[in-house]
């Protein structure tokens, strides 16, 4: 099962710049990468980094210019292939407002798979596991404007899986959130890899939550710069620090730890982790 | 202030009146305003009202709530009455002061107006509190769905409603930020005549207009990841079907006006 569901390669874009309409320096510029069926990749990078312009690419709402991305098998350019990508692809935004269609949280993750044109006791059944798999069965009937950021960012993550998609990509989907919202959404997106078996590529700069992550793939200015398990990319801190990116809070607290001579355990990354080998070190 | 809109608004429950089919409401509706219309004397006004009552009570929509959309008509309300009791001249006079004179005629027209507007707002509310937006858009596209053959893009036009009415909570959310970040910085929207206090909106507006732009753009791009492409192909998760509560509503309706018009020939008209 080690398939590429999504495949990029040698992947080039730029915007036009709003005032004269020339081009602007590439927001992606040569990246190539797999995305494997059934894994979770995290892709890292700071702002202006090229990470959303790589998850739009992913859908085929922007092109490359030159390179190609291909979503099994099929080509992203390719116009008669555009409703299948979008069938197998779907997309969570940063601004949950923006992505609601309805005014009732049941009927917004109805909108997907009533566009697909699913008979209606199938959309029916869809529109409740989705909602179940979110944890948002409850609120099937409230309005969205009423509901916190991670609930809204959970609604429209029900609204992706009631499509039935192969995979979810995320364009940081935490980005607007308090830490429990963050924590609600990240542990959604972690039950929907696990138990559903579904691809996710989730889209951050929160390094806490790559670590969660199979694989992690950090780019700065346009190209890709580590790809890797999270412990293998983690241990890079020099590299890392050079993107303007951070090493996770509990990694950094355990280098400096190990730096000043206590014996903790290598390759800490989450705070779990950290709490163990900590714990164990007392016992001893 | 600004949050306290509850035209338009929805209402999710179970009662009789949610359940009944969008289409049956929506037509019902008309057809109870059109009569309102019609009404000529206190009596047929008087089984109008009645009905009226007797759809909130089966909405179980709180009172508080209904009472809550009379305000920001009371002025328009008050306003006809006001113009009744002055120009209405008909009738025994009852009092009399310089030019001002207070006539049977006026005070009776004055009452039947305000009542007949009361009874007007308290149904159109009645429609939006006990159905939902997507509902109701759905019902007018089916409803209009005739009009395809004059070439009338009857599913964009219900898209749009629907779009419009999920972005009124939003939209408000965004002027309260909007005056709060104004107001830190001094803005002042309370005092001075009517055109300082209308100047004082131009920067309230133009960063909404600007936002709204982006929010309608990535509204887009999102709908067309989730597979939208136009009514075409396009299937619903509830299905609307009549039935016996939609023909007894009809029934109901039907029995009610004609008790209006049999009112209207018996009694002598008042306008």
């Amino acid at each position: 099962m080690s398939e590429n569901i999504l495949e990029f390669k040698n992947v080039v874009y730029r915007y036009e710049s709003d005032e004269d309409g020339t081009m602007l320096p590439p927001a992606v510029n040569g990246i190539t990468l797999d995305v494997h069926r059934g894994e979770f990749l995290a892709v890292l990078g700071h702002n202006g980094s090229g990470k959303s312009t790589l998850a739009k690419l992913s859908n085929g709402i922007l092109v490359p210019e030159s390179g190609s991305v291909s979503v099994k098998g099929m080509d992203t350019s390719d116009e008669k292939y555009e409703y299948d990508i979008r069938k197998t692809v779907g997309m969570v935004f940063q601004n949950p407002d923006n992505q609601i269609v309805a005014t009732i949280v049941e009927e917004d993750v109805a909108f997907g798979p009533e566009n697909l044109g699913v008979p209606p006791e199938e959309i029916r059944k869809r529109v409740d596991d989705a909602l179940r798999a979110v944890g948002m069965y409850e609120y099937r009937m409230h309005e969205p404007h009423k509901l916190s950021g991670g609930q809204k960012q959970r609604v429209a993550i029900a609204g992706v899986i009631a499509m039935q998609t192969e995979c979810i990509v995320l364009d940081e989907p935490t980005a607007m959130l308090d830490p429990s919202g963050r924590r609600e959404v990240m542990d959604a997106v972690r039950r929907l890899n696990r138990e559903y078996g579904i691809t996710v590529v989730f889209v951050t700069h929160f390094m806490d939550e790559a670590v969660f992550a199979d694989r992690v793939a950090v780019i700065n200015d346009g190209r890709l710069l580590l790809e890797g398990t999270p412990h293998e990319v983690f241990a890079r801190e020099k590299l890392i620090k050079e993107a303007g990116l951070d090493v996770p809070q509990a990694a950094a607290l355990a280098s400096r730890l190990k730096r000043a001579g206590v014996a903790l355990d290598e390759n800490i990354l989450s705070v779990d982790e950290f709490v163990t080998s900590f714990k164990k070190l007392l016992r001893n | 202030m600004i949050k306290d809109i509850t035209i338009g608004q929805y209402f999710p429950g179970k009662s009789f009146l949610h359940s009944l089919d969008a289409r049956d409401k929506l037509c019902l509706t008309f057809a109870f305003i059109v009569m309102i219309f019609v009404c000529k004397n206190f009596f047929s006004l008087a089984v109008m009202l009645l009905l009226a009552l007797l759809m909130s009570l089966l909405s179980r929509i709180p009172a508080r709530t209904i009472l809550k959309s009379f305000r920001p008509i009371l002025p328009i309300i008050i306003l006809t009455s006001a113009l009744q009791l002055y120009y209405n001249d008909s009738g025994t006079v009852w009092f009399e002061y310089w030019k001002f004179k207070l006539t049977s005629g006026g005070v009776f027209t004055a009452i039947f107006m305000a009542v007949r507007i009361c009874t007007l707002i308290l149904v159109s509310s009645l429609l939006t509190y006990t159905t939902s937006p997507t509902l109701l858009t759905d019902a007018i596209e089916r409803l209009l769905s005739p009009l395809k053959i004059f070439k009338v893009k009857v599913h964009t036009l219900a898209m749009m409603m629907t779009i419009a009415l999920r972005f009124i909570p939003t939209l408000i959310d965004e002027i309260d930020r909007i005056m709060s970040a104004q107001k830190a910085r001094g803005a002042d929207f309370e005092t001075g005549s009517l055109i300082t206090r209308a100047r004082a909106l131009i920067p309230i507006f133009v960063p909404l207009f600007v936002s709204s732009f982006k929010r309608a753009y990535e509204l887009a791009f999102a709908m067309e990841c989730r597979c939208y492409r136009g009514g075409e192909g396009r299937t619903r998760m509830r299905k609307m079907k009549f039935s016996w509560r939609d023909y007894a509503a009809i029934a109901f309706f039907c029995g009610c006006f004609a008790a209006v018009i049999y009112l209207n020939i018996s009694f002598e008209h008042l306008i």
